[in-house]
């Protein structure tokens, strides 16, 4: 099982989104975080090295080697077993806490119509 | 008459100080004067009017050869181009002005935890430096005290040491 001690932030989340589905370039994984979230959320360069870098290190993405076939030249990442487990984790946890929210908040609204 | 095509400034600015590098190349962009390399005591610039730039300065002293291959492969994918490092790791990277975009895309560090990374990098740097000055400070002083001498290289080691401690508190963490 893969150790994780804390919340992904938001930049990790969307970059192990974004490589859920097949690998993808800096710029793709960029592109596909601006329509995901509708425009709200950007990458910056910085931003992006540094999480990158990071789930590198830990093992959760991986460099992907286009084959000889691609045109792709640009440097792609894909996520590992591990990266996936660290995702599903997350949505997990997050779907959780929607769950609680919607259950607390339901609950005061219903007390606040008894009143 | 000659006109002057290049220039060397030899300003110099504290590491804590980035934000207001950046801003004083963007203002000489304006005017003209394009950076061509960066430096902590010095810089080139070469004049062309023809665009204005915004730019962008990455602290990282710890990139292999491969690490800032991918580097500046991430910067250039979103528009912006490699000017130059310094010996101590300071990047340089510019990007054309574009009025129709957004600031946010000027912007390299997009949330307070990597911006937060970048700041603690250099953090981590100026209190081993600021460490290893006081501790020639005090070595210095010792043999001041039992020899007369090194007075001077006391006083300087004791400088640098507060001059970086106030560097490394006032380099903020997060967006400031």
């Amino acid at each position: 099982m893969a150790k994780r001690a804390e919340p992904l932030t938001e930049s990790y989340f969307y970059i192990l989104l974004c490589l859920y589905n097949g690998p993808n370039h800096g710029y793709g994984i960029m592109q596909q975080v601006l329509a995901l979230s509708e425009g709200h959320v950007r990458i910056g360069s910085g931003t992006m090295y540094g999480a990158v870098s990071a789930m590198l290190t830990r093992g959760w993405i991986a460099e992907h080697l286009p084959d000889s076939q691609s045109f792709e030249r640009k440097r792609q990442y894909e996520l590992t077993d591990t990266g996936r487990q660290v995702l599903e984790e997350e949505i997990s946890r997050l779907n959780h806490l929607t769950r609680i929210a919607a259950a607390v908040t339901q609950t005061e609204r219903g007390e606040h119509h008894e009143k | 008459m000659k006109n002057k095509t290049t220039k060397t400034s030899y300003r110099a600015y504290f590491a804590w100080n980035y934000q207001k590098e950046l801003k004083a190349l963007e203002e000489k962009s304006r005017q003209g004067w394009q950076l061509v390399k960066g430096g902590c005591f010095h810089s080139k610039y070469t004049w062309d009017d023809g665009a204005v730039y915004r730019y962008a300065l990455d602290y990282n002293n710890d990139l292999k050869p491969e690490d800032m291959a991918r580097c500046r492969e991430t910067f250039e994918e979103q528009g912006w181009e490699y000017i130059s490092s310094t010996f101590n790791g300071w990047h340089y990277f510019r990007k054309q002005y574009d009025p129709a975009l957004p600031e946010s895309a000027y912007e390299i560090y997009t949330d307070d935890e990597s911006l937060r990374q970048m700041q603690d990098r250099w953090r981590r740097l100026a209190l081993t430096l600021c460490i290893v000055e006081f501790i020639f400070a005090a070595a210095n002083f010792l043999v001041y005290l039992t020899d007369g001498r090194n007075l001077i290289a006391a006083c300087v080691s004791l400088a640098v040491a507060l001059l970086i401690l106030y560097g490394y508190r006032k380099m903020r963490r997060g967006k400031t």
